[in-house]
């Protein structure tokens, strides 16, 4: 157990000198890591990163966002009712169709006459298609159950689990794009956004402590749709319930007109848009202008060719923002949003629009926001309990073990630097928590040298010599060491794998702790002591 | 060296613990039935992070009138209100419980949040000597009995973004005039856009000139609090369960049985603790009974590992006496492991800021009790549950 082979104690040295060295660039005073000119003279192999704090020590806001699934499903069968509507009416002859429903997860209609049914479905048959990526992957399922009843002329399109499934996931990934590019634009430092689990959103931002913009921000879905104003009936007429068919009520942030009855067909959508701009409009008002490519251009001209006099109303999320009088075909590919902004709503709109649409609306669940000024100080007094604590720790160890507990304290600090360079390296995130976990495992971590000193003082009582009596101390103390210290990993795998946030932090400090506690205990101390034992020979030993 | 080393444990003793097993026994089984009892009677204090709700951490620039914040925080209606002084005089605490809706179409997850920004709102107006006048139009006046500074509330607009207004100050000083953007709606004004441009800016403006600053917020909706109860019970009993496989796997079945009845018991002693202190009970608790779990199952497998050891050694020797042999052997790591540990905690206790004190009360408690159930709990336990000899020799 004393013997070490050099190459044995090459390594022992090599893993700690390496923890320093991960360490070390904590040591730095802030003003020389930020500058440049010092930095650039470190060579570039050297370990630069310094430990990442959790937003409860540096301050920020952190947010958990759920896409909701509904949204999704109710996308999805709004389009397909209207796919099917169009379908159907796609070629001569027209098969005529009626009592469109969405009920759960299905869109059904009735034929007004079931002697169409072979037709109607052999129309509806791109309505289920397998989507180009699925086959690729090996799935091939289906969007839809397609039920018909040949008497009644009823069909029946249930969209499959596994495609609410697939959607919501495409959803979400897509909306961390989107959120990503819309933070980006807003100019904030180092956010972090990760999809967490199935539908799920966490969005960091260090450094803002009001989450409110961010989240105005992030939960705008800024689907933006072009449709013609429906006439056909008067508003009134609509809000008493008598909406033809393929036109729906949207709301207006107009209160002069606070609805307003549109067509559903999309005339051209965000997805279009190359680009968006705060400008204003003739009147001097902010406003946002925006151009569409050329699909865009094309579709955009020839609906406002054939319905000059009409009025087309601009949707965002639903909600009418303006609805303007066509004048004259509008060619160009762009045009201008008028919707009575602040220069910063025209800006944020513009910065929507520029960053895409969100699939399906956002909700937050979760938010916690910490002002910089306590992080400072829930450091401070971190540090001091560490101190006070770790020098407790350390005085007693001397008290009860003498020069053993040098060893052991030697072993300790090495153990802090360890934590510390891990951290660092692995660039896990230290919280509030996590240091009660740093100083917990400081308490804890001597726990194998007192067991190997016990042992070694047994052992001397039963009259063996000192080298021997070293060496079977730590020969026997090692099972139980290792049982001990998994006993305390399984603890903290669980707090990993179920704990949220912060608490996670406590667990990655206390896994880490534990490598780093047995190497330090186990091993460095041990080496310590053959180093002094070979080289002092005593005859008795004091412990 | 003759120095004489601090030493709690002399190194021959001989304590005849399995001899008070029954008082030990009946001792903790008192203790455990009284803290199941309690956490009926009084429930636990849980925290936001299981129940919903929010939390919101103020700092004011003098000791802080809780009655004052009490009486501006209960008077908005939010249900049952906790303030109390967090750390220092000046700092407080309010928390505020989950917001309740039977309306389907409001979402609760919204409430919480919506509940939070009331309670700010609140206290920036109280905590500040600004009043607002608003034409409904385009212009509001801030005035205040002393001088503003108008760089403050330019600044404070600038941070949200907001780039189409303007601040005067008066010649005085005392007041600023804020003029605000016409917000057209196809060319018709829009009086309700104008109310919430409005309404935003004062907000921003009240809590700068407040006295009053927003130290932390937590906001926990109904479904993240559900999942976080979930969880929380995985964790702590997936832990009991792999611990008692692991122990297991390495020793005999008594032995897991052994431990992990004394685990059981250092559990429900430490929520009985939360029961009776009202300490909340959050999610550093679950992590705090999760490293208690860890430190006494270590604990715990220090005396197993000496009792199996003198198993194979003393084969003639009755298992009472092998127990407490190798109690004994193992008492001095057992005592001088919970004093440093104890040494780390304490400086936590006393130094680490309030967020951190819950946890190392509750850490310190589960060290005694850890320490105390690994002695007189799990080594007896042993002697009840019947150990195989033959077995553990032929190990």
């Amino acid at each position: 157990m004393l013997h070490f082979s050099r190459l044995k104690q090459f390594s022992i040295w090599f893993v700690v000198m390496l923890g320093l060295l991960f360490a070390l660039p904590n040591f730095l005073p802030v003003n020389i890591r930020g500058d440049e000119k010092i930095a650039s003279k470190i060579p570039g192999f050297l370990p630069s990163r310094t430990v990442n704090l959790g937003l409860d020590l540096q301050g920020g806001s952190y947010l958990l966002f759920e896409v909701d699934t509904d949204s999704v499903r109710t996308a999805k069968l709004e389009t397909t009712k209207e796919e099917a509507r169009q379908l159907l009416r796609s070629e001569r002859p027209i098969i005529p169709a009626r009592n469109f429903r969405i009920s759960g997860n299905t869109v059904s209609f009735k034929l007004s006459r079931p002697d169409q049914m072979e037709m109607a479905l052999k129309r509806l048959k791109p309505l289920n298609e397998i989507p180009a990526g699925q086959l690729i992957s090996g799935n091939s399922d289906r969007p839809f159950e397609i039920s018909s009843d040949a008497a009644s002329g009823r069909i029946s399109l249930k969209v499959t689990d596994a495609t609410l499934t697939r959607l919501t996931k495409d959803a979400v990934v897509r909306s961390v794009e989107v959120i990503r590019n819309r933070i980006t634009e807003l100019g904030t430092k180092d956010p972090t956004i990760l999809r967490q689990g199935n539908a799920r959103i966490i969005v960091e931002v260090p450094g803002e402590s009001d989450p409110v913009r961010i989240k105005n921000i992030i939960e705008k879905t800024a689907q933006m749709t072009f449709h013609m104003v429906d006439t056909s009936v008067s508003i009134n007429e609509a809000l008493a319930g008598r909406i033809p068919p393929g036109a729906k009520l949207v709301k207006t942030d107009n209160p002069a007109e606070p609805n307003l009855l549109v067509r559903r067909r999309v005339l051209v959508d965000g997805s279009d848009l190359v680009d968006a701009q705060q400008s204003f409009n003739q009147s001097g008002q902010p406003a946002v202008s925006f151009s569409f490519n050329s699909r865009g251009s094309i579709r955009f001209g020839n609906a406002t060719a054939e319905n000059v006099g009409r009025r087309f109303a601009i949707l965002l999320d639903n909600e009418s923002i303006t609805a303007p009088v066509i004048r004259s075909p509008i060619l160009g590919g762009s045009g201008i949003i008028d919707g009575g902004f602040t220069v910063t709503e025209a800006n944020d709109l513009a910065v929507l629009l520029r960053a895409g649409a969100l699939p399906a609306k956002l909700e937050t669940l979760n938010e916690r926001s910490v002002g910089a000024g306590l992080g400072q100080e829930s450091i401070r007094a971190g540090a001091i309990a560490l101190l006070v604590g770790f020098g407790a720790v350390m005085l007693y160890m001397v008290l009860a073990y003498g020069l053993f507990g040098f060893f052991a304290n030697g072993a300790l600090m090495v153990n802090l630097t360890l934590i510390l360079g891990a951290l660092s390296g692995l660039q896990a995130t230290l919280t509030l928590p996590g240091i009660a976990g740093v100083i917990l495992t400081i308490g804890m971590a001597v726990d194998a040298n007192v067991l190997i000193f016990e042992r070694i003082r047994e052992e001397l009582t039963l009259g063996r010599s000192p080298i021997n009596a070293v060496e079977t101390g730590f020969a026997k103390a090692r099972s139980t060491i290792l049982d001990a210290n998994i006993t305390t990993l399984i603890a903290a795998m669980l707090l990993l794998l179920f704990g949220s946030g912060p608490v996670q932090g406590f667990g990655v400090t206390l896994a880490i702790g534990i490598f780093t506690s047995v190497f330090t205990a186990f091993v460095f101390s041990r080496l310590l002591t053959s180093y002094w034992l070979l080289r002092a020979r005593p005859k008795t030993l004091s412990l | 060296m003759a120095l004489a080393f601090v030493r709690l444990i002399p190194g021959d003793v001989h304590l005849r613990f399995i001899r008070y097993r029954k008082i030990a026994f009946a001792g903790s089984s008192l203790a455990v039935i009284a803290a199941i009892f309690s956490f009926f009677i009084f429930g636990i204090n849980l925290g936001i992070d299981f129940k919903g709700g929010g939390n919101i951490e103020i700092k004011t620039e003098q000791p802080a009138d809780l009655k004052k914040i009490g009486s501006i925080v209960r008077g908005l209606d939010l249900g049952e209100v906790e303030i109390r002084e967090f750390g220092s005089p000046n700092e407080v605490l309010i928390r505020f419980e989950r917001q309740e809706t039977t309306d389907p179409e409001i979402s609760e997850e919204r409430l919480q949040q919506e509940a939070a920004r009331k309670v700010h709102e609140a206290l920036y107006e109280a905590y500040s000597d600004i009043s607002f006048s608003f034409d409904g139009d385009q212009h509001a006046t801030i005035s205040s009995p002393a001088a503003l500074s108008i760089e403050k509330g330019e600044k404070a607009i600038e941070s949200m973004g907001l780039v189409g207004l303007t601040l005067t100050a008066s010649e005085d000083g005392k007041s600023l005039n804020l003029l605000l953007p016409k917000m057209v709606v196809d060319q018709k004004s829009g009086p309700e856009l104008q109310e919430k441009l409005y309404q935003q800016v004062r907000y921003k403006l009240l809590e700068t000139y407040s006295s009053v600053t927003s130290q932390r917020t937590e906001i926990v909706g109904p479904k993240v609090s559900g999942e976080l109860v979930r969880s929380g019970f995985t964790a702590v009993l997936g832990a009991l369960f792999f611990m008692m496989l692991y122990i297991w796997f390495r020793f005999e079945w008594q032995f897991s049985v052994g431990a992990v009845l004394a685990l059981a018991h250092d559990v429900i002693l430490t929520i009985g603790m939360f029961a009776i202190t009202r300490i909340e009970f959050n999610l550093a608790s679950i992590a705090a009974i999760l490293t208690i779990v860890g430190y006494s199952m270590n604990d715990t497998v220090v005396v197993y590992d000496r009792i199996r050891e003198k198993m194979r050694m003393y084969k003639k020797m009755p298992v009472p006496d092998l127990i407490d042999l190798a109690i004994n052997k193992t008492l001095a790591r057992t005592s001088i492991t919970s004093i440093t540990t104890l040494l780390a905690l304490i400086p936590l206790y006393a130094f680490g800021g309030e967020a951190l004190r819950g946890f190392a009360a509750t850490m310190i408690w589960g060290v005694l009790v850890g320490t105390y159930s690994s002695i007189f709990i799990a080594a007896p336990l042993l002697m009840l549950l019947g150990v195989n000899r033959e077995l553990i020799e032929n190990d």
